[in-house]
């Protein structure tokens, strides 16, 4: 057990006495144990982890830290990252798994083969259990944190940080580390078909329609949020990336055309917050950058974004075209100092 | 070569001497060439006696003069009444059979069910965009090439072309459809091969793509041949339900069409809206007024999202809804399309 560690896994830890045992043995039984460093990050939920600290001590290095105020799984995860230093990271839930006991070996066995590599991706499972048993798998989703294994020397060069949002805080960490790779070689991140962690459903989590409206469709305003944060924290480290920034403009003003639209037809009551999201997302971000590019360039790639996300209109009867929504986004009258909740 | 023939082949020809001879060449080379009759339909332009007399040595080949000039589902028309084999089929004066069994294989799997009427197969479409690219035509409902038909089904029921310049063809196969009996007594096969080759045309309008390339630039012949399919089909079958959900199915479908062929070409925009106003007021509008509002909107619903993928590449002016209200509301007056 004196050997040195090479992975900090950390696990944000709110009230999840119930369900660590499964995540901690699903650690327990990883063929390179020995490299592992697992810090659960105890969410100041007033009760502690210290018997499940003991238990599994005597298999793998373990602590437990304890964060002076509730602050979310994002400033959890922060805390964490600041109070960690092995090579690597990876983040998991609480109430979530790793698929078998090579995870680990072939995470790192891939970040070894890929020196350029500062993030590998594998897929998951995500699990429902209502109505009915259900795996459906995700590949190349850029949208969670966990699961993934990053290079922390990269996380610290570039200083890639959580948002403080309560939610969507992981695609603001995604989308800034993304956007700030220098994006020179094809394997700075690597993705893995094989899936290698289970997200294990929360029974208590809002019911779930399909495969995109539940992420956003409650915190849409919440998503705009953390894109900003990505752009903006990008613009400013990596002001050389700028192609590769203003593309996931484009990107996400196109999705979140299809992102309204699906949240409009799961609940019409955050129509509103919704909309003004979208407006905000427009002028802080969109505006200057639509006042200095080529009108059919844009065209050109607001299509091919929009090409990819046709079957997120399936069953739904918007209200809006993509051009009619986004003419409507471009005229609303917009006051930073409005709140968004 | 008194052999009984079982198929008769109908070739509609316009000036089409140069390419004719690749087509009959692949039907030479069909193992079943014994029992086939080939029958050109000269539509009005250059004669082909001199092809003829050299390919009377290997088939039963002769030309006839069609009855109206006035395109290729005219000159069809005139080759079904002018023969009388139990099977028909079709191939245009440029395109070519793919392989040597292609009639032998269809007619096999045809004969195996007394009650087919229509065997499809798939083809290959070429195009240059700029360099050759090959579409898969499968299950095609427009065309009638690799398709083998059963005569006396079609002199039943007197399925024909519509009178069109184009698009006739989704006519025919549409009215064929739409006047089986209601539990589908009468089958309809597929076959999982592509056993044709369509030729690319030169002359032909720029193709984008292969998606709907064969109607996408003619709505208003497309409407026109859908109207003439609908309507031939409540006089010979009126009791047929699918023809219902046709009409619920084809004004979803406009929408796509209509905004593939704007995004495309939009010099013959006020035509094509012209197109899905007549289509609305000439089949819909009465149907309409019976249908329940829930069980019209469930049913947009259902197609709207089975064809989502057509919107590929385009960002459209209006939604599905908007546009069927503008239709709706435009104000109508018959008249000829073009």
């Amino acid at each position: 057990m004196s050997q040195e560690k090479l992975i900090d896994i950390i696990i944000p830890a709110y009230k999840a006495q119930k369900t660590i045992v499964r995540a901690l043995s699903s650690i327990a039984c990883q063929t390179i144990i020995d490299k592992i460093s697992v810090t659960i990050v105890n969410d100041a939920d007033g009760i502690g982890y210290e018997e499940y600290v003991n238990d599994f001590s005597k298999y793998f290095k373990i602590k437990e830290i304890v964060m002076p105020n509730n602050g979310g799984p994002g400033v959890a995860r922060q805390y964490g990252m600041d109070n960690t230093s092995n090579e690597f990271l990876t983040f998991m839930d609480a109430d979530d798994a790793y698929n078998g006991p090579f995870v680990f070996e072939i995470l790192l066995e891939t970040m070894n083969k890929y020196p350029k590599c500062n993030m590998v991706v594998p897929s998951f499972y995500e699990h429902q259990s209502i109505p009915n048993f259900n795996l459906s798998i995700h590949e190349r989703s850029l949208v969670w944190v966990f699961g993934k294994l990053y290079r922390k020397s990269y996380i610290n060069d570039k200083n890639i940080r959580f948002n403080e949002t309560r939610a969507n805080e992981d695609v603001g960490f995604n989308t800034l580390f993304d956007l700030c790779l220098p994006g020179q070689d094809e394997q700075e991140v690597v993705f893995l078909p094989e899936p290698m962690y289970s997200w294990i459903e929360n029974q208590n989590s809002i019911t779930r329609v399909d495969n995109f409206s539940y992420i956003y469709a409650k915190n849409l305003p919440g998503f705009v949020e953390n894109e900003i944060y990505a752009i903006k924290g990008a613009e400013e480290r990596t002001p050389e990336n700028k192609n590769k920034i203003n593309e996931k403009k484009i990107e996400v003003m196109v999705n979140l055309y299809y992102i309204y639209c699906g949240a409009f037809a799961f609940n019409e009551k955050n129509k509103k917050g919704n909309i003004f999201a979208c407006v905000r997302f427009y002028n802080e971000i969109f505006k200057d950058y639509e006042s200095e590019i080529d009108k059919e360039f844009l065209n050109k790639r607001m299509t091919h974004h929009s090409n990819l996300r046709l079957n997120m209109l399936k069953d739904l009867m918007p209200e809006l075209t993509f051009m009619q929504w986004f003419n409507a986004i471009r005229r609303a009258p917009y006051d930073p100092r409005m709140q968004i909740d | 070569m008194t052999q009984q023939k079982l198929i008769d082949i109908i070739i509609p020809a316009y000036n089409s001497s140069k390419t004719i001879v690749k087509t009959l060449s692949s039907i030479v080379m069909q193992s079943i060439v014994d029992k086939c009759k080939i029958t050109i339909v000269n539509d009005g332009g250059e004669e082909y006696y001199n092809i003829i007399e050299k390919f009377d040595l290997f088939i039963d080949i002769e030309e006839i003069d069609s009855l109206y000039n006035e395109g290729a589902g005219a000159a069809r028309q005139t080759g079904i009444y002018n023969t009388n084999c139990p099977y028909i089929t079709f191939i245009d004066a440029d395109d070519t059979y793919e392989s040597a069994v292609a009639l032998e294989m269809m007619l096999k799997e045809m004969n195996k069910y007394d009650r087919c009427i229509m065997i499809s197969a798939g083809f290959l479409e070429q195009a240059y965009l700029p360099e050759l690219e090959l579409f898969i035509h499968d299950r095609d409902p427009v065309t009638v090439f690799c398709k083998i038909y059963k005569r006396n089904f079609i002199e039943k029921l007197d399925i024909k072309f519509s009178d069109t310049r184009t698009n006739e063809d989704a006519g025919f196969n549409t009215l064929l459809q739409l006047c089986r009996s209601n539990d589908c007594e009468e089958e309809v096969l597929y076959l999982d091969k592509y056993l044709g080759l369509r030729s690319f045309n030169e002359e032909s309008i720029t193709r984008k793509n292969g998606f709907e390339n064969a109607y996408k630039d003619n709505l208003p012949d497309y409407v026109e041949s859908m109207i003439f399919a609908i309507r031939g089909a409540e006089e010979r079958n009126p009791f047929n339900s699918k023809i219902n959900d046709l009409k619920i199915e084809l004004l979803v479908e406009l929408y796509y069409l209509y905004n593939r062929v704007i995004s495309i070409n939009d010099k013959y925009k006020k035509e094509n809206i012209y197109a899905c106003v007549k289509y609305y007021n000439e089949i819909f509008k009465n149907y309409e007024k019976i249908l329940p509002k829930n069980y019209l909107d469930l049913q947009i619903e259902k197609y709207a999202a089975e064809k989502i993928q057509m919107l590929h590449g385009i960002l459209p002016e209006l939604t599905l809804l908007q546009f069927i209200e503008a239709i709706r509301s435009a104000q109508y007056e018959s008249r000829k399309v073009n």
